[in-house]
């Protein structure tokens, strides 16, 4: 039986992009106005994507016709990777637009694309940071072969962990290594493959939600917006960790 | 004499797979007279292709051409090369949403006797200056009074690609994939262009049928995917396509 969203994911058009603000600057407006996120735009996106390189899966629905010109592409996801010199890549995870919240196709097939790309691009460890306190997503986590490093970010009264993982690793323990694109988008798998996909994914989207509501101590994920070649003055603390820890600064983050 | 071999051309992409793979069932319902069919698709929509739609499949061949920035010009650059996809004598070009509804006889068909029959239309469905309409005009430097611009189907023997890429390269200095890439989606058409060069070089070697008189393929009706989905269509379809 067709989902709810297989007719629409068979439409979408998944890339990735190294220029999301110079590719997609009105269609990135428009849809995180469309979650009320639009501040977003000129306090995150354009610096960061100005300072730091970044790899960007995105998912965009095309109007029938005509094919350019104003309102002609609609992103529908993002799923960002700010990457390092050093073989590190830090993780948001998959923002979709209201209407496609539970499109657990698109949100797996945006982490699949962008964990194949950054695995062929050179990355070698990929990173979430999570709550300290976090049960929901760090197992979630856990469960998709991320391991938590001594890394840590602070904001607040809040520390988030760095969890991280290769990304081939990531793409074997959701089962999204060897699974067709098409198949995912159309959720034309298993039951029990359909409901680890959706804790993994709905479980980091909601973990998100505080954060963007300026709630960042009931926030579960901490956004990969750190730029990480980069480090802010002042930020970093010191504690480097294990040598074979890789990733090891604290950053502060002031709020 | 033997009969020229006949492959059916589909330039298909990740967004058209259900038309695709609706089209193609509808081909081994319906279609006689043709060898193989040839599907092209970008090497980007191959990943898209799930599972239960099966490509290749007796009968059909899958083909791999480059990804291009805009697949719209993308598709155009296929169908213009259209013989390096396939080895047959004589190429049909049709598209993913174009769907037989009854049996069709395509040698009887589309030939009048030995001669390929290209459609034209002189109803001023489109106007003059419509960039589609005279874009063989721009392209060759002639005034061309018909309108060669309706959709598939085409059918052209093979010698007219490479004839028609010299012919460009001659008259324009640059291949034809680039002139493609250098116009405006909304003043290029491909088939204009095949329909042109041939109009202008070999008409006698083709029957050109007004599409005000006759359809080329009434056995095949033409949707539209970019707003239509198989599921939506299926009120229009024999019940041996619905699914």
């Amino acid at each position: 039986m067709a989902s709810i969203h297989g007719d629409v994911n068979e439409r979408m058009e998944l890339r990735v992009t190294a220029d999301l603000v110079g590719e997609f600057r009105p269609e990135l407006a428009a849809f995180l106005g469309s979650l009320d996120l639009g501040r977003l735009l000129e306090e995150v996106f354009m610096p960061l994507t100005t300072a730091a390189r970044t790899r960007v899966a995105v998912a965009y629905e095309e109007r029938a016709w005509p094919p350019a010109g104003v309102g002609a592409r609609a992103l529908r996801g993002v799923a960002l990777a700010v990457v390092s010199d050093d073989g590190q890549s830090l993780l948001t995870p998959v923002v979709l637009s209201p209407q496609h919240v539970t499109n657990v196709g698109l949100a797996a097939a945006l982490t699949k694309i962008l964990l194949e790309d950054l695995a062929a691009d050179g990355t070698e460890w990929v990173t979430i940071f999570v709550n300290q306190r976090s049960k929901v997503v760090a197992g979630e986590l856990m469960g998709a072969g991320f391991e938590p490093r001594a890394a840590r970010v602070v904001t607040g009264e809040t520390e988030f962990t760095a969890f991280a993982s290769v990304p081939t690793g990531v793409l074997e323990s959701l089962g999204l290594a060897d699974t067709r694109l098409g198949d995912v988008l159309a959720l034309n798998l298993d039951r029990a493959h359909i409901s680890r996909l959706t804790a993994f994914h709905l479980s980091l989207a909601a973990g998100l939600t505080n954060y963007w509501a300026d709630r960042a101590r009931w926030a579960e994920v901490f956004p990969g917006f750190i730029d990480w070649a980069t480090l802010p003055p002042g930020g970093i603390t010191g504690t480097p960790g294990p040598a074979i820890d890789p990733v090891d600064p604290v950053v502060i983050v002031d709020r | 004499m033997t009969a020229p071999s006949i492959e059916i051309v589909i330039r298909s992409y990740y967004r058209d797979l259900r038309w695709l793979d609706l089209s193609l069932r509808s081909i081994e319902r319906f279609a006689t007279g043709h060898d193989q069919v040839v599907v092209v698709v970008p090497r980007s929509s191959l990943p898209r292709i799930p599972s239960e739609i099966p490509l290749p499949r007796p009968g059909v061949r899958l083909r791999v051409c480059r990804d291009y920035p805009d697949d719209y010009v993308g598709q155009q650059i296929t169908k213009l090369h259209a013989d390096r996809y396939s080895a047959a004598d004589v190429i049909l070009h049709l598209d993913s949403d174009q769907v037989f509804v009854e049996p069709c006889d395509l040698r009887a068909r589309l030939f009048s006797g030995s001669l390929p029959r290209v459609s034209y239309d002189t109803g001023g469905r489109r106007p003059g200056p419509d960039g589609w309409r005279r874009c063989p005009e721009v392209f060759f430097g002639r005034p061309i009074d018909w309108d060669l611009t309706a959709p598939p189907p085409l059918t052209l023997p093979r010698h007219v690609y490479p004839a028609l890429r010299r012919y460009c390269e001659a008259r324009h200095g640059v291949s034809l994939s680039s002139y493609a890439r250098a116009t405006a989606p909304h003043r290029l058409c491909e088939v204009a262009l095949l329909r042109g060069f041939v109009l202008l070089t070999e008409p006698d070697h083709y029957r050109w049928v007004d599409v005000r008189d006759t359809d080329p393929l009434p056995e095949c009706r033409t949707f539209w995917s970019r707003l239509q989905t198989p599921d939506s269509a299926a009120d229009q379809l024999p019940a041996e396509l619905r699914r």
